[in-house]
Formats: C-alpha cells, structure tokens, sequence
C-alpha cells in the first residue's frame, strides 16, 4: 500500500479545477472548500511539504467526508481521491495516540442515544479485535448511559446470529452451495436482510454456508487502523478458503472484500489467496444476474419503487444495472427513477452518528429526490444506507415511503417486516 | 502576506460585525482559500463569507482603514489566478450570496446574486422555458460573480454572445463602500455613462459585485448536432466560412485539433479516425422546421468542401455520444504529462489556420508537446501546453513558449486572453497587446476607483498603481 508520499504526484494531477466541489455532498450542503476534495488534497499537501502540521484542524478535515468516492468519479484528470484521503488517515492514525474510531463514534453515540442501535453495531465490530478489553481497560463503558451499558452487555455475550442458521421458505432444485458474508449489519442491525438473502439465495436453488466470519475490516480501513483491517482480511481469507463463491448483501462489505487484493497487495505470503478470495467475491444482484435465477412470483399488489444506488455498489463495484434488472423482473414493480440515485444519502459508514447535523442535511437531499418520485418504496442494496434512508424520510414530512433492501423485495419480504 | 498582529486585528474586527461562523482563519481554511484553478497558491489572512452588499462595504472600509487588501473570490475556478489574495488580506468568498431573487418572465430577464452557479440559473430559467446563453464549460461549479468579472464565455458566444451581451444591470460596492446601482431592467438604457461595461472584465479590481440583471431568451424548441472530420485543417476552416456565408449561423463550431483527436481516442477509443487534421462539431438551434433545413444545409456544404466523415446525431443520445469526444479532451490530455497549461488566445477567425501553423511552430521549437481545441467560431483557440511543472527547466521553455504564442496571436490581429482574463499569469505579457497609453488609461481608471489600491491590487497590472 502506498504512502502518503509515495500517492503526492498522483495529488499533484489535482489541477485545482472544482469540478469536484459540485459532485460532492459535503460541499453542496456547505459551501465550505474544506469539505470538497480540492480542499482536503491542499491541505494535505501542505501537511507534505512541511507547512501544516497534523492537528485538530486538519483531523477534522480528514474526517469531514463521506468517503463517497463521488469526487473520484467526477474528476477529470484521474486524481485518486479516496485513496489520498485514506492513506492520509492511516497515517494521522499512526502519530496519534488515542483511537479516532473510540472517540468520535463513542463520543457520538454518548451525544445522540437515538443512534444507539447503530452504535451498538459499530461496538459490535470491535468485539473480536481486542477494542472490548481496551474498552473495559479504559474505563470506557462507565461512561455510557446505562442503556448502552445494558447493550454493550447483550452485544458480548450474544452467540453469533449467522451460525449454522438454515434458511426458511420454499426451495428450488439444488444447484449448488454458496457461502454467505455475514455483515455486522445483517447481524445485529437488521436480521432481517440476511434472512431474506438466504431465503433468494435457497430459493434459487443454492444453500447457503455461513461461516462464521469476522468483519470485513472496512471501519478500520477508514479510521486509519489498516493492521487489525488486514489481520480481518487474512482471517476471512483462511475462513472462506473451501468456497467458490462468496455472496454478500452489504455493499460496504462486498467493496471491501474485492479489495483484499490490493489491501494485501504487499504481503508475501497472502498476496496470491487475496487475489482468489477477491475475485469470488459477489454482490447478492450480481450472483442472481450471473447466474441466472427463477421467476419471481408477483406482488399482491402493485407498487412503484425508487432505486437508491450505494456508493459502495455503484462507485465502489460498478454495479448498478443489476440491481435494477432484477426489480423490473418482479411482477407488479413499477420502477421509477430517482433524480441522481448516486448521490450519497449521507450514512457513510458511522458518519451518521461522528457527524449528525451534516449527515442529516445530506440525508434531507436524498430524501426529496426519494419523495418526488412520487413511489411507495424505496429499494437500496445496503444497511448503512437503510439505515440512513429510514432516518432521513422519518424526517421529512408528508411521506409514508418505506425503506427494504433488494433481497427483501425479491425475496417476497418486504410487507412481511414494515 | 499582511502583518500577522494586523491580521489577528483584522479577525476580531471582522467578528465585530459578522458572525464568527463566517469568519475563518484556521490554517486548514485559509489553504482552502489559496488557490484557483490556475494551482497557483497564496494565502489570505482571514476568509469571511459575505451575505450582504452591506456587508460587503463595511468590509471594504475596514480594509481601508487597515489598508489591507480584500479579494473577491467566487468558486475560484478562474484560469488566470484572479481570486488569488497573492498579498494576503482578506478573501472575500460570495458562495453564501446565492439567491435568485426574481425570474421575470414578462421581461425576460433574472435578477440575482453573484454567488449562483451558473448552471443552477440556467435550469431555474429553463423551467420557465428561458434560456441563459453563456455557458463556459466550467457552469456546473463557477458563479454568476466570477462569470461577470471575466466576462466568460463559452461555446455558444459565437451566436449567442458572452456574458458581456447579457447583462442590463449591476449592484456594485466601491472599494470606499459606496453602493451604486447601475443600468437596469430596461433593454435600452442611456442615462448616464454606460458603467455596467466598465465592471464587466474588470476581474474584481474596480468594484465588487453584489446583484446582476441578466437579460434571458426564449429557450430555443430545437436542437441538432453533428460531429465532421477533414483531413487539412484549412479545409475545416474553409467550411466554418462557407457555412457563415451560406446564411447559418450555428449555435455552436467546436474544433479538435489532430493531437486532441489521437489523445481522446487513446484515452476513450471511440473509434475517432487518428489521421484527420481536424474535426469541427457543429450545432445548430430554434424552430425544429428552421434546425433540419440548416442541418441539411450544413451537411451538405461540409459534404461540398470535401469532409471526411458527416456524422448527424438523429436524437439527443447520439448528440451526447458525438460531445463525449469534444468533452473528453480535458480529461484526456490531463492523463499524457503532469501539468497542462491552458492558453486562451482569440484571433480573427480567418486567420485560424495560420495561427494553427504557427503553434506547430512554437511546439517544434521549444520541443513542448501542445495540443489545440477552441472555438472555431469565433477564434478563440485554447493551446495546451502538456509539461511537467517540478522540471524548472521545462517550465523556462514553457514560459518562452507562451511568449512566442502570444506574440504571433497578435501579430495575426488577435490577443492574449479570449474569456481567462489576465489576473496574475498573463500579467507580465500584457505589453505585448496594449500600448503603453492604453494601459496608463487603464491604469488611471482603477487609480480613479481605488486611490488606496485596496481591491484586487496586483492584477492586470503590477502592483504599484
Ligand atoms: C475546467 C474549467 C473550464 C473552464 N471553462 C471556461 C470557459 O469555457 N469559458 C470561460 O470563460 N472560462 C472558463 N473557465 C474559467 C473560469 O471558470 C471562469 O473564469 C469563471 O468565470 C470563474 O468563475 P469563479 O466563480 O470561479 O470565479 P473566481 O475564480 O473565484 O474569480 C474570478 C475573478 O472574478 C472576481 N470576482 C469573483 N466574484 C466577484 C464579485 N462578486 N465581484 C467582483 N469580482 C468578483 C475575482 O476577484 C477574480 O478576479 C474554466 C475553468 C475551468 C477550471
Ligand atoms: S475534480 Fe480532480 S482535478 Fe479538479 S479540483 Fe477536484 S480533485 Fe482536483
Ligand atoms: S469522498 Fe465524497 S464527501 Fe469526501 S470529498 Fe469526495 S465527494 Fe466529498
């Protein structure tokens, strides 16, 4: 993985043109060069030539973004913009002593007890990488309110959700097995959506193996911690060895599972499994639209939906028409577009919770270009963004829209758990 | 840079009568305000969103009184260095000034700040079934402010003008404070001096703008596009000619020079043919019956002068696909060396093709690979110079290169700057163009406006008045 300093030419490509403060949300919401990518990429430049130094200023500025990628996308002379961002992070990560992730997320939740479930998930990930005993160790949890207590108590004595669970409903002829990315989400936020992918992944005719993995590693990735998100990654690569394909039905995790490969890129002896294991690597609408799957049987009603597309997917893994050919496939889906489905929709991992009042007016934007189109769903591929969407409409008024996954929807689901 | 006990003052003083939230000068948001789009960097001492042409003169008094320069700054996109406070002071950010106050549809015309987006008007207008004409490729991210103080143009300026042709009124703020309203509503306006055209181009020197009247047009109904390949460049230029003198006047005459081609094709492979000289996309607009008699007209004049290739997009996703190629070019030349260095010269249309020649000249010369697009329309041609801006050796070529281009623009009864302005980077080459009693009027027009030289001090001209 490149340094900060080894990925400065590639900043120097930035030509200073703009183009990128209008695709990025942060800046539409606050005008604010700090939080476009031209911004961020001068200020760290400046801390690379010695005329800034790494405070809490230039913290925050790392840290005010999304990590959408839209600036990426956007940018005409190819500046590689989420990369500089993170190596920027790794290596702030590096000179300070206290975890980023520890601070805002739990300062965040302390802030907002509205956010407890998502905070819990965010807990959750570090159960297994030795934040628990940091945690206890530092006194911590004493802070939380006793809610959290009570939550943090369920989160590390719960048994893992994903382990050896069999799907229910009906099943079509055997085609052959498959393993299922638990993500965190799926596991503790919203069971749901795993239910329902392994029910479209049974129905389909493939069983569905949940090892128990551990997490993807992405939250990591982005507070900088890149040791624990490779120790994750090596794991998961050990623990998925036996399978051909892995399906996920989390956009963040399945972007962060195809990185492996250059996440790993440098290690001698995993180089080559991160490769294989990347490259089995399946977003649930892009194993059905590869594969082939059974019709699927029709609404009770008809309905009309909007498509939210994932930075992770869409950006992420270039995935944007599968999603949508399997919802035109459903009898009695009307499929209306949204204007700029690609625009974030402000959950950006726990940006939610580290930055409420910018994720909630990025999340205001998205929620109006959902109303306008006038449907009565509105189908995403990925729990954060449910999460957010759900948050966001409950905050707009005069609006009945509800929020599913896509394997909700495909799986017959979605009325069963709204 | 300004004094750093003065520009601690500066910030408390600014705090006294502007919220704090808008006042910045953290290190991180002073880099932020730094630069434009020419990466050219300096930094102010203090940044201060202004919400209000009140605002606006109070700062601009309190700058007297310090005698502190004060910048304004709209998204910074500018290509020659205009925004850039490069002797510190105050950025003046218009970014929060960003209403439209009234669409008049009766009047055509809109009235709003000069922090709107470009492209945010021409959609608000659009809706009303108006059109906005100017269109500089930058529209979805420059302001109405920065449009106005480069008089900025765009593709479409050979039929439709620049900014210039479309405002009718100013709301400008003195560099003493003084507010003063200027033309208006009305098409025909000649009571007093004609002083909107005196701030329009002036690059935020003379006066800072706080409302525009823009002057719109009926959105035209209908809309062709097509893309035409030759194998000379003089042949291209030819058809431009004997299109203008057939009776058409298109919309739009973009040219792609040889390398531009070759560069959109090794980075998109669009299937562009890499052995023509040039390639001319071709736009006409209005009544649908009006767009396909000059679509017919055009192609077969193009067909007359012996194109290559006739390429008619039959509906909007074709005209999209034959732009992609035109839009790339940025994008593409980017990718061939670190750095691009963009020049802006208008010559006489006839003389496109000399000043083609004489580039291919320059390029030999100094050994610098540079790439040619512009608009064929109007001759204003943007050569690109692909280099590497840490190899001081090459950029001493690079300088000398631009020189030599400037001079034979003019020499062909051109200029230095068709809609960059001349701000910072074009500044030591202003003598080139303009006589020296021409730049002493210039200067004593600003003088007049700025005795203390506090607004924008340092572009256009040196920094002493
Ligand atoms: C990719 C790209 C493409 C471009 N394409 C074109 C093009 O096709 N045609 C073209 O003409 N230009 C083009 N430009 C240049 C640039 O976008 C224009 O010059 C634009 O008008 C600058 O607007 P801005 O809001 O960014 O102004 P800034 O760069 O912020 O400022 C430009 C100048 O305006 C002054 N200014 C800003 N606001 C005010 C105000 N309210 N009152 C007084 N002075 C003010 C500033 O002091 C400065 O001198 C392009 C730039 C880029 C990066
Ligand atoms: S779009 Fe790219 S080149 Fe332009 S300012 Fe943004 S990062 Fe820089
Ligand atoms: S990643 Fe998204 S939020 Fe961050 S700077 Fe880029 S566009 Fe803005």
């Amino acid at each position: 993985m490149e340094s900060l300093k080894e990925l400065q030419p590639a900043l120097w490509r930035c030509n200073k043109c703009g183009a990128c403060t209008s695709v990025c949300p942060l800046y539409r919401q606050t005008r604010d060069e700090l939080m476009s990518a031209r911004g961020k990429l001068s200020v760290i430049d400046a801390l690379l030539e010695g005329h800034l130094k790494p405070g809490k200023g230039y913290e925050e500025c790392l840290y005010n973004c999304l990590l959408c990628q839209a600036c990426a996308a956007g940018c005409a002379s190819g500046v590689p913009t989420t990369e500089i961002f993170l190596a920027a992070r790794r290596e702030l990560a590096k000179i300070k002593k206290q975890s980023i992730f520890l601070n805002s997320v739990l300062l965040g939740v302390l802030a907002r007890p509205e956010l407890l479930k998502l905070g819990v998930s965010a807990l959750r990930l570090y159960r297994d990488t030795g934040l628990h005993r940091l945690c206890k160790s530092t006194g911590l949890f004493k802070l939380l309110p006793s809610s959290l207590q009570r939550a943090q108590q369920l989160l590390f004595h719960e048994p893992h959700p994903g382990t050896g669970t069999k799907h229910a409903g009906k099943t079509g002829d055997f085609r052959g097995k498959v393993a299922y990315f638990t993500g965190c989400a799926a596991m503790g936020l919203m069971p749901q959506v795993g239910k329902a992918t392994r029910r479209l992944l049974a129905y389909n005719g493939w069983e569905a193996v949940t090892p128990r993995n551990l997490c993807c590693g992405l939250p990591h990735r982005i507070y900088g911690d890149v040791a624990t998100a490779c120790t994750l990654a090596k794991k998961n690569i050990d623990l998925f060895k036996d399978f051909d394909i892995i399906v996920t039905d989390c956009a963040t995790c399945g972007a962060a599972l195809k990185e492996y490969k250059n996440l790993l890129a440098g290690d001698e002896v995993y180089k080559e499994r991160a490769n294989t294991f990347s490259a089995k690597v399946r977003d649930i609408s892009e194993f059905l639209t590869e594969q082939g799957y059974r019709p699927f049987s029709p609404l009770e009603n008809r309905v009309s939906v909007t498509y939210h597309d994932p930075c992770h997917l869409a950006r992420g893994q270039g995935i944007r028409k599968q999603p949508r050919q399997l919802l035109n496939a459903i009898p009695g889906v009307k499929l209306i577009e949204m204007a700029n489905p690609e625009n974030c929709c402000g959950g950006g991992g726990f940006f939610q919770i580290t930055h409420p009042r910018l994720s909630a007016k990025v999340g205001s934007e998205k929620a109006k270009d959902i109303i306008n189109t006038g449907a009565a769903m509105v189908i995403t591929a990925c729990p954060v963004c449910i999460n957010q969407l759900k948050l966001s409409l409950s905050q707009e008024a005069g609006n009945n829209i509800k929020t599913f996954h896509l394997s909700e929807i495909l799986a017959g689901l979605a009325s069963e758990f709204n | 840079m300004t004094n750093r006990t003065v520009a601690g003052a500066l910030s408390g003083e600014l705090k006294q009568f502007i919220e704090p939230a808008r006042v910045l000068d953290s290190p991180e948001a002073r880099i932020a305000y730094s630069y434009d789009a020419t990466t050219r960097q300096s930094l102010p001492d203090v940044v201060v969103k202004v919400k209000s042409a009140a605002e606006v003169a109070e700062i601009l008094k309190l700058a007297g009184r310090l005698q502190v320069p004060v910048v304004p700054r709209g998204a910074g996109t500018g290509l020659s260095g205009g925004s850039i406070p490069f002797a510190g002071g105050i950025a003046m950010v218009f970014t929060e000034m960003r209403s439209i106050k009234e669409i008049d549809q009766e009047n055509m015309v809109a009235v709003c700040e000069p922090g709107v987006v470009t492209g945010n008007l021409q959609k608000e207008v659009e809706r009303q079934g108006l059109f906005y004409p100017p269109d500089p490729s930058s529209l979805n991210y420059c302001t109405i402010g920065g449009n106005l103080a480069e008089n900025a143009g765009g593709p479409r300026g050979m039929k439709y003008g620049v900014t210039k042709d479309y405002v009718l009124g100013l709301e400008v703020v003195l560099p003493n404070g003084d507010i003063v309203h200027l033309g208006g509503k009305q098409i025909k306006n000649v009571t007093g001096y004609n002083f909107v055209q005196f701030f329009i181009g002036s690059e935020g020197t003379l006066g800072v703008i706080t409302e525009a009247t823009l002057k719109l047009l009926p959105a035209p109904p209908a809309r062709k596009t097509m893309a035409v390949t030759f194998k000379s460049i003089d042949r291209a230029a030819e058809t431009v000619n004997a299109i203008l003198y057939s009776g058409v006047l298109p919309a739009i005459l973009e040219l792609m020079d040889q390398k531009s081609i070759n560069y959109v094709e090794d980075y998109l492979h669009l299937g562009l043919p890499r052995h023509v000289e040039a390639m001319l996309i071709i736009e006409v607009d209005g009544m649908p019956e009006a767009v396909e008699a000059e679509t017919s007209k055009v192609a077969m004049l193009c067909k007359k002068m012996r194109a290559e290739d006739i390429n008619v997009a039959k509906d909007n996703p074709e005209a999209e696909q034959l732009w992609k190629a035109r839009r790339a070019v940025s994008p593409a030349i980017s990718r061939v060396r670190p750095t691009k260095i963009g020049e802006d010269i208008c010559v006489p249309r006839s003389s496109i093709p000399a000043m083609v020649r004489e580039i291919r000249r320059v390029e030999e010369q100094f050994d610098l690979p540079i790439v040619i697009f512009g608009h064929a329309g109007d001759g204003n041609l943007h050569p690109n110079i692909l280099t590497d801006k840490r190899d001081a050796q090459e950029m001493e070529r690079v300088e000398a290169a631009i020189e030599a281009i400037f001079e034979a623009a003019v020499k062909l009864g051109g200029t230095l700057s068709g809609e960059h302005g001349i701000g910072l980077s074009k500044k030591p080459f202003l003598p080139i163009d303009l006589s020296p009693q021409t730049i002493d009027f210039m200067r004593a027009m600003k003088k007049a406006v700025d005795p203390a030289n506090i607004l924008n001090p340092g572009k256009i001209f040196g920094s002493e008045l």
